[in-house]
């Protein structure tokens, strides 16, 4: 049984979806475009390459890729620079676009392009930026086989040889599924295997009783790859598949996906007390905060958790880990009573402000608030503490001692520690590096 | 353009709602928002009648009353089964690790604010620790109760990081244990934050109900120690069959000598479903205060079940216990399976929010609407002394309803044991010695040979029909007897058989009659009415399309049913019918779906 199954057969979700989504995707353009016209040109727009080159018969990329265009930078603080195929060299006309691109999407079928271009294509996608995938681009260059197993993660296999029925599609909880939980599609062309050990498959359609995987992610020498096998113009005027592809472009450049903001969830989580709580922030700084502990777990460098294992049959697993961890707690609480007695520690929740959660509990009558959160500049996460001190003095117990800054109140360092007077209440930041820094 | 906006719109509304017409109710499907997981959990209404529904994934999504214009209220909970709302702003909900409140401090209808009121329960991450609920008690107290672990120690995988203290040590062989405090318990939880232990010995108590008179029940769900599942009526330190919960008594666990001795000190469920009859995983108890919106049921008890099954019973005090009568509702065949969650609508429409999770297919939410058309019902049965008096939804054909060849009531039982589940025993027809017809011809009362406690009495009356001619559309009811009118009750033995086999057994001929009331009884969840299958274990037999099935020899389809097949889910009847039933509903089967071999017998 497959949670996310939807019941209807997709034929006929699609049918009934596929006239009223066209409409509701005019207007909200229609209202779309009149909302960026109002609010001006914000500071932070995306600059997305979009590079046409598949001329299959019946999938003209470059019309295609131009009505996206549109409609991506009516709704999206994007600026979209179409990158088109050149028929006459196989070359592509703007191709130094990509390297003012934060983001570039491919909708390009077995090209051969010129040495110099390749090399331009090359050096984008080992570069740490975003990339969206469409389709046939597993198989875009000629002079470049092994694109699908060295960039996508994934072996192409060819066409499927016979036309499919009603196609059910299974998606796995994302963001980049956002408002696109209802995309239908009643055929699909590819097949591949060989998937990568990183690759984390967002979306499969059935496949006779079988599921074969038609979406996924992946991280690659720092860039964010999204591939989306569908590729018809059908799906293209589809809103949840626009809304997909549009969010894959926030998730590959680690924006956050409008609507979306941080994400939270309890469950279970590896290495910490069954149900724990997970949190991501969408530039991809990720944690696991542990109530009954007290603490903070440990953090990673990466995306989110995946939470399929959590829902995906009788026996749920833990959230899967997507990413390299940078930081775990000590074995030894960080915050202790002076006489040292036995931690008694009790969660009473969290709230979220600002996208950013604060987490109350207490360790031995001290009550402390942190609030976790993304520095500015991205490069590590910011733990606040504001702790309330009883009859009792306290001792905070950091990691590197050099990484904390008292805020305000009265803490004075002992052998290293921070001692937190009887009766006061004391503010600190303790930062965590996102990689190791000097 | 405009035109079509609003056909459109038209069309969607329809399109909303995927209704199946039978008489008195009509059952509707509620689209769910496509970003909404459709494993629903839990099912509530705020005070301003809005729809609330959550989801095993931690949502938290609202409708208004229609059931449109959803929304996400809040996410991220550990799988919510329990959910009260007090306002646009403010609910609580029972999940796995607490009893939380929400609160959408800045009025911009999402929750920002996740406040912890008790945690006092254990977790070890064992996938069958759930936190049943929620309720609020007369005195404005949170009540909810708490799942066993799941037997098998390979499923503990938090080493080291268990949340309370575990004792793994078992108390009476027990297949599923409680590991950690109050796993088998159900509780209380003041306004104040304090945990209140309140009754033990549950193994799955997969909904808790507080009565309009303030008084906790919940179900408990068939298994080890648990013969059929039933409903609980929670007494405070009462002890109801489960041994491992004893653990956490606070002087341990109580040296019964004996598992007659525990049946002895054990309170019985207030009423017994029996199982298969009336399903074999119930939900959560809720009672019809529609004031007559829902039909003629007001008062009464509504429980859903994993099969695709809801329920009816009427509880009456008897020697100042519950006890009472339990009908099948709905056997609708669009009802899905998983129906565990219920509310009912301030204009008293029955939601009903399923899942099933690992145990079959079915989620979503679904809602029972009466048409203001009097269904053909039993409405009640009551114990009388000498017999029991049964209540009509409407007149009955008087000259029929004098008769007592209209009605067959038998009697049975089960063990109290370790094993799992149990099949009836000490099981007899009962005779009828008169009937009286009154109260315009809606009330029949029976005066039965011989009346004794402990026992279910199941009464059968297929031929009935009303007025009007028309039969009931349940004709079965069951009414656990824990007590009788004078008083006596139940004293043993609860491990044993009374009578004799020989006294039980009627022997005579195969019975097509008596073998389609057991298929319709027993096999029309999986296999369905029309023999085709796909029920509520998809790969049950197509007996229709699927000719191997039948051209097997009866030896063969007998053991089938007897012994079960694991892997197509059949479960083995063995236990549960006697052998007179197998060989009659093999004929019956043989009968209606096999045609041929019916004709060449």
């Amino acid at each position: 049984m497959t949670p996310f199954r939807r019941d209807r057969p997709k034929i006929l979700q699609r049918r009934q979806t596929s006239h009223r989504s066209r409409t509701v995707f005019a207007l909200a353009i229609l209202i779309g475009g009149l909302f960026t016209a109002a609010a001006g040109v914000a500071a932070d727009r995306l600059r997305v390459s979009l590079v046409s080159g598949s001329d299959r018969p019946g999938g003209d990329t470059d019309r295609t890729l131009e009505k996206l265009k549109r409609n991506l930078e009516a709704l999206h603080p994007f600026d979209c620079t179409l990158i088109l195929q050149n028929r006459n060299d196989e070359g592509f006309d703007r191709i130094g676009a990509l390297r003012e691109a934060d983001v570039a999407l491919f909708f390009v079928r077995r090209k051969t392009p010129p040495p110099e271009t390749l090399d331009a294509i090359r050096e984008f996608v080992d570069s740490g930026k975003g990339l969206v995938a469409v389709g046939p681009t597993s198989h875009a260059w000629e002079n470049w086989p092994t694109f699908d197993v060295d960039v996508l993660g994934a072996k192409y296999g060819g066409p499927d040889a016979e036309e499919r029925g009603a196609t059910e599609l299974r998606l796995r909880p994302h963001p980049i599924f956002h408002g696109g939980e209802d995309y239908a599609t009643d055929k699909y062309a590819y097949k591949y295997s060989e998937l990568a050990k990183d690759v984390l498959v967002l979306m499969e359609a059935s496949e006779g009783a079988k599921f074969t995987p038609i979406a996924w992610t992946r991280e690659r020498k720092g860039t964010r790859i999204f591939y989306l096998g569908p590729d018809r113009k059908e799906d293209f005027d589809q809103i949840s598949y626009f809304r997909i592809v549009a969010n894959s472009i926030y998730w590959a450049a680690r924006r956050e996906i409008p609507g979306t903001g941080t994400r939270i969830h309890r469950t279970w989580m590896p290495n910490a007390y069954p149900s724990s709580l997970a949190v991501g922030f969408p530039s991809g700084l990720n944690f696991c905060f542990d109530p009954t502990r007290g603490a903070l777990a440990y953090a990673w460098d990466g995306d989110y958790v995946d939470r399929w294992p959590n829902v995906a049959g009788k026996f749920p697993r833990d959230a899967g880990v997507q990413g390299q961890i940078f930081f775990k707690a000590p074995e030894q609480p960080a915050f202790r009573p002076e006489d040292a007695a036995p931690a008694k520690i009790r969660f009473r929740g969290y709230r979220v402000e600002n996208n950013l959660p604060t987490f109350n509990y207490e360790v031995n009558g001290l009550a402390i608030s942190e609030t976790i959160s993304p520095r500015p500049d991205q490069s590590g996460l910011n733990r606040h503490f504001r702790v309330e001190t009883s009859e009792q003095p306290f001792r905070f117990r950091p990691d590197d001692p050099r990484r904390v800054t008292v805020q305000a109140g009265a803490a004075a360092w002992v052998e290293g520690q921070l001692q937190l007077p009887a009766r006061s209440v004391i503010e600190f930041n303790v930062f965590l590096p996102r990689k190791d820094s000097p | 353009m405009i035109a079509m906006a609003k056909k459109l719109v038209l069309a969607a509304c329809l399109a909303l709602l995927v209704p199946n017409v039978h008489a008195g109710y009509r059952l509707e499907t509620v689209t769910l928002p496509a970003a909404m997981s459709p494993e629903v959990s839990a099912v509530a209404f705020s005070p301003e009648g809005d729809l609330y529904v959550a989801n095993r994934s931690g949502d938290i999504w609202t409708a208004d009353r229609t059931g449109r214009n959803w929304r996400r209220f809040a996410s991220g909970l550990h799988e919510p089964l329990g959910l009260l709302v007090d306002s646009a702003r403010v609910a609580y909900v029972v999940h796995r690790p607490e009893l939380v409140r929400l609160e959408d401090t800045n009025g911009d209808g999402v929750v920002d604010t996740f406040t912890t009121i008790n945690d006092h329960w254990g977790i070890t991450g064992n996938y069958h620790e759930f936190a049943y609920g929620l309720r609020r008690d007369k005195e404005g107290n949170f009540v909810g109760s708490l799942g066993l672990d799941s037997g098998g120690e390979q499923e503990f995988r938090y080493v080291g990081l268990t949340r309370g203290p575990i004792v793994k040590d078992k108390v009476r062989n027990e297949q599923q244990w409680s590991l950690v405090p109050y796993r088998g318990w159900s509780f209380k939880v003041t306004p104040a934050g304090e945990f209140i232990p309140w009754s033990y010995g549950f193994r799955q108590p997969s909904g808790i109900g507080v009565s309009p008179d303030g008084e906790i029940f919940s179900s408990d769900n068939q298994g080890d120690w648990v013969a059929s599942s039933g409903l609980i009526h929670h007494q405070k330190d009462h002890f109801y069959g489960h041994p491992s919960a004893m653990k956490w008594l606070p002087g341990g666990p109580t040296p019964f000598a004996s598992a007659e001795e525990m049946g002895r000190a054990r309170t019985p469920p207030a009423v017994i479903l029996a199982h298969g009859a009336l399903g074999g995983s119930p939900g959560e108890p809720v009672w019809d205060l529609s004031g007559g919106k829902f039909g003629p049921f007001g008062g009464q008890i509504f429980i859903g079940d994993f099969s695709k099954l809801v329920s009816r019973i009427v509880l009456e005090k008897i020697d100042g216990e519950y006890q009472g009568a339990a009908f099948p509702f709905s056997r609708d065949p669009a009802l899905r399976q998983g129906n565990l969650r219920m509310a009912f609508s301030p204009d008293g429409v029955l939601y009903v929010g399923q899942t099933s999770r690992g145990w079959g297919t079915g989620d979503g939410l679904q809602r029972f609407v009466w048409d203001g058309k009097p269904p053909v019902e039993i409405h009640s049965i009551r114990l009388l002394d000498r017999g029991f008096a049964l209540e009509f939804t409407v007149p009955l054909n008087a000259a029929d309803a004098a008769k007592a060849e209209k009605y067959r009531v038998k009697r049975f039982r089960y063990y109290y044991h370790e094993k799992y589940g149990s099949p009836r025993i000490d099981e007899a027809p009962v005779p009828i010695t008169s009937v009286l017809v009154s109260n315009g011809d809606r009330r029949v009362e029976l005066t039965l040979k011989e009346m004794k406690p402990g026992f279910v009495y199941e009464f059968q009356m297929e031929s009935l029909a009303s007025a009007s001619g028309e039969f009931l559309k349940n004709p079965t009811g069951f009414y656990t007897a824990n007590r009788l009118r004078n008083g006596e009750r139940f004293t043993g033995p609860f491990t044993q058989p009374i009578m004799a086999p020989a006294e039980a057994a009627e022997v005579r001929g195969v019975d097509v009659e008596a073998g389609k009331l057991v298929y319709r009884t027993y096999c029309v969840a999986c296999h369905q009415e029309d023999g085709r299958g796909g029920g509520a274990v998809a790969a049950a037999a197509n007996f229709v399309s699927d000719r191997t099935r039948l051209g097997k020899s009866d030896a063969e389809l007998l053991r089938t049913i007897r012994t079960g097949k694991l892997e197509t889910g059949m479960p083995p009847f063995g236990a549960v019918l006697a052998d007179q039933q197998i060989q009659d509903v093999l004929a019956y089967v043989r009968d209606a779906f096999d045609p041929q071999r019916a004709r060449g017998r």
